[in-house]
């Protein structure tokens, strides 16, 4: 225990958001600014949340409700931080449509850009929630001791899954899944935001996003009694779930999430990204979007 | 607010199952003075205290001294095979003895230790040797210059190493852990997760450990402390409160009590004739760890001896000041604090005399004569009374003085052993070369040579008592070892009240040391846990003070000096003399404390006391202002305000500790200089009591200039103000609103005049004034030969004005510098504020102030005055201190009138202008100020995986910048034949 173990803890958890942040937002001043929004309304979400469970509280142990009701909030959250957006839309777009006087250096064009602000916003509430996640327990583990002595104290027995080695992992991991999880529920949510009115079928993104964020959270809790593996397990499966669903959501078939899936593994295992790099830079000057050039 | 940032954060709490501080550590406190700090004298530093690195380890518990041994020499690796880091190990404090000392000092596997109570009981003949001090106690500061550094006299047997263990650098922390709460919770800890189970031998993680630190701000030595502690001073040169030096150390400083059953009085024919026996005794001891030291043979026995012998004195009063009287011989109870470290107190109190300032150190008090050191005949010290199982009394005098005056000390001789022997106890005669052991008589012994000495012990030529200033000085007792002890103190007692008798020519028939007395002070002090669990001191005590777990002086037993929070002991020590030696014969009248309080409150001996009272107090509660102001006289006087009085009068507890990682803090005592101003000051006051003792005050006019303020007195809203921000003030007109200076004169007959003056008067307005307002009073009584009062200040002593006073033939009364306690204008001016702020009045304009205070100036009547003016003899005759208490025995309250001292000295090392502090004449002990952390249970898991989980950090990073890479702008952004988006179209 120590802080070398609180660095890798943070690490692990956030490194597939910080990346995402440096390919994605950090070029861009209205994505920063998005990012960050995303975060407010998850702490939004949250107070709200915690005033109800306070106000339940004095009434009856609603912890499920309380955590139902939570879910439900931060839905809620991204709903109108969708909603916001679009009564900004006309703002943001004399900023960010390239020809407009008013155009900021950095930025990219809001068309067709939907799932990309819904990424960057995903990620602004996901990191969020993952560090509300992890804050308190990393500190813990900073100290020289480790979770569990007042509870085996009170209970005169030792609790193994409270105090293994391997817990700060699990909640590394827990925290990395969230995260991306964020992620796919504003994807999906805001898909459903976007076609509303159109068809019944609307609803499907909507209904899996709230339903997996419930099995996740309610999953989460029995990871207490030991299973933090299985839980992982579960929950990493049902992340690849979601970000399938996203990817078709997205305009992509399973086939091609496979294909891209197998042609990146052969990537990996034959180190292609290290031997050309010059093509991946060619590949990076065929995006349509690419703005870079406006900067310099 | 709070509420919702409350409920937020323990949602967040609850909703994710996570966990927070509270579910690793359990936070024990520690009581302030159980954990080893550093202590330095001159040359060296020492103390168990940890050198600065982690504080964290495994808890080990050891019962034996081959579990310790064994343990350490391979660092329990067997035990626990997985753990590599150090360890907490809990140790039965009378298994660290000399053996073990070497092996925890060179022990590269120890965090820290905790010292528990011993593993068995001891009892007073136990003759393991568990001496904390040194085989030669207090050699440095011998009389017996030969023996200095080099004692050839190993005395104390008891000691465990020759240097003792208290003077050891031990580079371990160590903590002292009591509460049996806090105990229980780290054995249970311990036996879950630190004892190999059935069948094993070794145990793996999880383990439960520990974590504390203690950081001392001093090193080296107290010289180097001082100098850097001047050094900051330099930096925080612009702090308003300018006699706050940042100390990293504070001198051992104690407080020292006096009492004399009948006190010789100045003026008297007999003032450089008369002789005085000390019966002196000590208020401190130390341990390893100083603050644990409960003292029983090295203080209390003794101590209770003395308080016995007092008693017995004053409770046949009357014939003892018959006969003092006749003799001119005194007797002086002595009670000194810090002799353990070098004779503080005993030292101290022989610089004062040589000044001439005994007793009172600080006043133009000549009420109790001053005492000189050769006016001290002999000094009786006992020492470790109760301490053998036989019954004899050993008598150690100084045979090369005891040969050069044999009659005298022969004399008190034979009345101690005709004193032991009615109380079924021998004295032996005196060896012939006895030296004197290590006793307060030393520091009186360098001070003039004819002082001689009687240590009355029952050990002869080393200590019979081998746990001599330890923190094991502490005993179970037998119910037959109890009235062994309490024979052998009534023994002690008898022998000394003999002696006291015959020095003072008193007839002993009518003397007894009453038993029940000493029983009860056994029972009280020695038996108990600590000084706030039986009735005779509860009774005494009345809750002015507290069983607090703050400190550990006010938790537990400890006799330690204990700088910082003071140690209460003296507190009973003083109230049981007062009880003792005063007598409420005199003031059968006073119903209540306020009379009493009145009583005392002109008299300088009680003024004395209850400043050095009020300045430990004010050291404990930081809430109260304390300040040196230096008035328009340029004196310095002492400020109090009334909140900090008041504080005093209903002291309850020490110091409140609302930060787990507080800081010890010194009580700061103003250096003597400022509090008493200098030495010129002191002869002049000292030279006008000595002539004014025949003045009739009733024909002095006393006269003095105040400022009014339209918003209220000053001083009654003080605040701290850090210099860097704006002042503010509580008034919201700055600086009171305006103010009004004010000249007023009165005598015993009456008030004389009263006069608006500017705040800027020359001698031109000073003399214009009183020629207005004092001569045509002057005139009216030309008969009565008027004397007129005023203060040093530039205005009133000016060639002008004095020639002004010479011509117009006006007396003027001498008057000593920097005195406005003399002045009983100052009372007046009290009355007068009091009238005109009644309520908290404020006013809007100056005419409005001026009609107030002219209407309450009118009113003052003669039966105000003259009381004021009547106190003049009292302000600088009375011998006398006034204390409203309830009778330990009855809880009756009564006025009693003693004649006592409270008093707070430190070593003169400290007060002499570049004294060499590798010098060994003075005490230079100081303590270092520490922090401490929160002592922290916890358990500790296996650390392997650490680096693991980095490397999958790493690659779980270049992993996701992999992926990341896989995608692009293309990925998210997709073309699906969407309309460009214009106002409030979908995005």
């Amino acid at each position: 225990m120590g802080y070398l173990l609180t660095t890798s803890c943070y690490i692990i958890s956030f490194a597939p958001a910080f990346a995402l942040f440096h390919r994605f937002i950090v070029h861009d001043p209205v994505r920063i600014i998005l990012f960050v929004l995303g975060a407010f309304f998850w702490l939004v979400a949250l107070l709200l949340s915690s005033l109800i469970w306070l106000g339940l509280g004095t009434l009856f142990d609603g912890y499920v409700v309380s955590i139902v009701i939570g879910i439900f909030l931060q839905e809620l959250a991204r709903v109108s931080y969708f909603l916001l957006l679009k009564e900004a839309q006309s703002g943001l777009n004399k900023i960010t449509r390239p020809g407009e006087v008013s155009v900021a250096p950095g930025v990219t064009d809001l068309h067709n850009a939907r799932h990309m602000l819904a990424l960057v916003c995903g990620l602004g509430m996901g990191v969020m929630s993952g560090l509300f996640l992890t804050m308190n327990v990393f500190a813990a583990f900073s100290g020289p001791g480790t979770i569990g002595l007042p509870q085996a104290i009170e209970k005169s027995t030792t609790d193994v899954n409270r105090a293994g080695k391997y817990l700060p992992f699990f909640y590394a991991l827990s925290a990395l899944l969230l995260t991306l999880f964020h992620i796919t529920w504003t994807i999906m949510v805001w898909d459903f935001c976007h076609k509303f009115g159109r068809t019944m079928s609307v609803y499907i993104p909507a209904v899996i996003a709230v339903v997996t964020h419930l099995a996740v959270s309610i999953v989460s809790s029995i990871s207490a009694s030991g299973l933090h593996f299985y839980v992982l397990v579960v929950q990493f499966l049902v992340f690849l779930g979601c970000a399938a669903y996203c990817h078709v959501i997205m305009g992509g078939t399973l086939v091609s999430l496979l294909n891209r899936g197998k042609s990146s593994a052969v990537d990996l295992v034959t180190l292609r990204f290290l031997r050309n790099t010059s093509q991946r830079y060619e590949a990076q000057q065929g995006e349509p979007l690419q703005v870079r050039n406006v900067e310099t | 607010m709070w509420p919702f940032l409350l409920s937020f954060l323990v949602f967040v709490s609850h909703t994710y199952g996570i966990s927070t501080k509270d579910d690793v550590n359990i936070a024990l406190s520690v009581i302030e003075g159980t954990a080893g700090y550093r202590i330095l004298n001159g040359t060296n530093q020492f103390g168990a205290h940890g050198d600065g690195g982690s504080g964290d380890g495994v808890i080990v518990m050891v019962n034996t001294s081959e579990e310790l041994v064994g343990g350490l020499s391979e660092c329990w690796r067997s035990r626990f095979p997985d753990y590599n880091g150090k360890y907490w190990v809990f140790l039965p404090m009378d298994l660290l003895d000399g053996s073990v000392a070497e092996f925890l000092q060179n022990s590269s596997c120890i965090a820290g230790i905790v010292l528990t109570d011993p593993s068995r009981p001891h009892h007073v003949y136990d003759q393991s040797p568990f001496s904390h001090d040194s085989s030669c106690p207090n050699d440095v500061s011998s009389w017996y210059r030969e023996e200095r550094g080099s004692c050839r006299n190993k005395i104390n047997r008891g000691a465990e190493i020759p240097q003792g263990l208290r003077n050891v650098e031990w580079k371990v922390l160590m903590v002292y852990m009591k509460d049996p709460k806090q105990l229980d919770l780290v054995k249970k800890c311990y036996g879950l997760f630190n004892v190999p189970e059935d069948g094993s031998t070794s145990r793996s993680f999880p383990l439960c450990g520990m974590s504390f630190g203690l950081f001392n701000s001093a090193a080296g030595n107290s010289q180097i402390c001082f100098r850097r502690g001047l050094e900051n001073a330099r930096i925080y040169a612009f702090n308003i409160d300018a006699t706050a030096i940042p100390l990293m150390c504070n001198p051992l400083a104690g407080q020292n009590v006096f009492s004399w059953p009948v006190p010789a009085i100045t003026g008297s024919k007999t003032e450089q004739s008369s002789k005085y026996m000390i019966i002196a005794t000590r208020l401190d001891s130390f341990g390893l760890i100083p603050d644990v030291s409960a003292g029983e043979l090295s203080v209390l026995t003794s101590l209770i001896a003395v308080l016995a012998t007092a008693q017995a004195i004053g409770s046949s009063l009357e014939n003892f000041e018959a006969a003092v009287n006749r003799s001119s011989r005194f007797v002086m109870f002595a009670v000194f604090n810090g002799e353990s470290f070098d004779y503080i107190g005993s030292s101290a109190t022989v610089e004062r005399m040589r000044m001439g300032v005994f007793p009172l150190p600080q006043m133009n008090v000549t009420h109790i004569q001053p005492m000189n050191l050769s006016q001290i005949e002999v000094i009786i010290e006992p020492q470790q009374i109760g301490s053998t199982s036989g019954t004899d009394l050993f008598t150690h005098v100084d045979s090369d003085r005891y040969a050069k005056s044999k009659e005298p000390l022969d004399r008190i001789l034979n009345a101690m052993r005709n004193g032991a022997f009615s109380a079924g106890s021998t004295v032996r005669p005196v060896k012939e070369g006895s030296k004197v052991p290590p006793a307060s008589w030393h520091s009186f012994a360098r001070g003039n040579g004819n002082i001689q000495s009687i240590v009355l012990s029952p050990f002869d030529d080393s200590y019979s008592y081998n746990r001599y200033n330890s923190m094991l000085d502490q005993n179970t007792w037998t119910l037959g070892e109890r009235t062994k002890a309490i024979s052998d103190i009534s023994a002690a007692a008898t022998a000394m009240l003999y002696a006291a008798a015959d020095f003072t020519r008193t007839n002993v028939s009518n003397l007894k040391v009453d038993d029940k007395f000493v029983a009860t002070l056994f029972d009280c002090m020695v038996m108990s846990e600590d000084w706030f669990s039986c009735n005779f001191l509860n009774t005494l005590n009345s809750q002015r003070v507290n069983k607090s777990f703050e400190s550990y002086s006010y938790y537990s037993k400890s006799t330690f000096i204990s700088v910082s929070n003071g140690n209460p002991l003296r507190f009973f020590v003083y109230w049981i003399l007062v009880y003792a030696l005063g007598t409420n014969r005199h003031t059968t009248n006073v119903k209540n404390k306020k009379s009493c309080m009145d009583l005392s409150e002109h008299q300088a001996v009680r003024r004395v006391a209850q400043d050095e009272l009020l300045t430990v107090m004010q050291g404990i509660r930081k809430n109260t202002a304390q300040q040196y102001i230096l008035d328009g006289t340029g004196c310095y006087r002492f400020k109090l305000n009334e909140m900090s009085v008041e504080k005093h009068q209903t002291l309850r507890s020490p110091p409140t500790k609302s930060d787990p990682k507080f800081l010890k803090t010194s009580r700061r005592t103003p250096s003597y200089e400022q509090f008493i101003g200098p030495q010129r000051h002191k002869n002049e006051r000292l030279q006008f009591a000595r002539s004014n003792m025949a003045t009739d005050w009733n024909k002095i006019i006393f006269s003095d200039e105040k400022k009014f303020n339209l918003d209220g007195p000053d001083g009654y809203a003080h605040y701290w103000r850090d210099l860097r921000k704006d002042p503010m003030y509580f008034s919201k007109r700055n600086f009171g609103g305006g103010s009004l200076m004010v000249w007023a004169a009165f005598c015993g007959n009456g008030t004389v005049a009263l006069s608006f003056i500017g705040t800027r008067t020359n001698s031109q307005d000073y003399q214009q004034l009183l020629a207005q307002h004092l001569l045509p009073y002057l005139r009216r009584r030309r008969r009565a030969n008027m004397i007129y009062q005023q203060d040093n200040a530039s205005v009133h002593a000016s060639n002008s004005t004095l020639a002004w006073f010479a011509a117009k033939n006006v007396v003027l009364l001498d008057w000593p510098a920097c005195s406005p306690d003399l002045n009983p204008v100052e009372n007046l001016w009290s009355v007068l504020v009091r009238r005109v702020y009644a309520n908290a009045k404020q006013y809007t304009t100056v005419n409005d102030l001026k009609r107030a205070i002219r209407a309450e100036w009118d009113g003052l009547d003669k039966s105000l005055l003259q009381p004021l003016v009547g106190s003049m003899p009292n302000r600088i005759f009375e011998v006398y201190s006034y204390d409203w208490q309830p009778d330990p025995w009855t809880g009756k309250y009564s006025c009693y009138r003693s004649s006592i001292q409270l008093v707070q000295l430190q070593s003169p090392a400290f007060s002499i202008e570049g004294y060499d502090f590798s010098n060994t004449t003075y005490s230079t002990w100081t303590e270092s100020q520490y922090s401490i952390d929160t002592l922290n249970l916890f358990l500790i898991q296996d650390s392997s995986f650490d680096w693991i989980m980095l490397l999958i950090g790493i690659f779980i990073a270049l992993f996701s910048f992999f992926i990341v890479g896989r995608c692009h702008e293309s990925t998210f952004v997709i073309d699906e034949g969407e309309v460009q988006a214009e106002e409030g179209e979908p995005l």
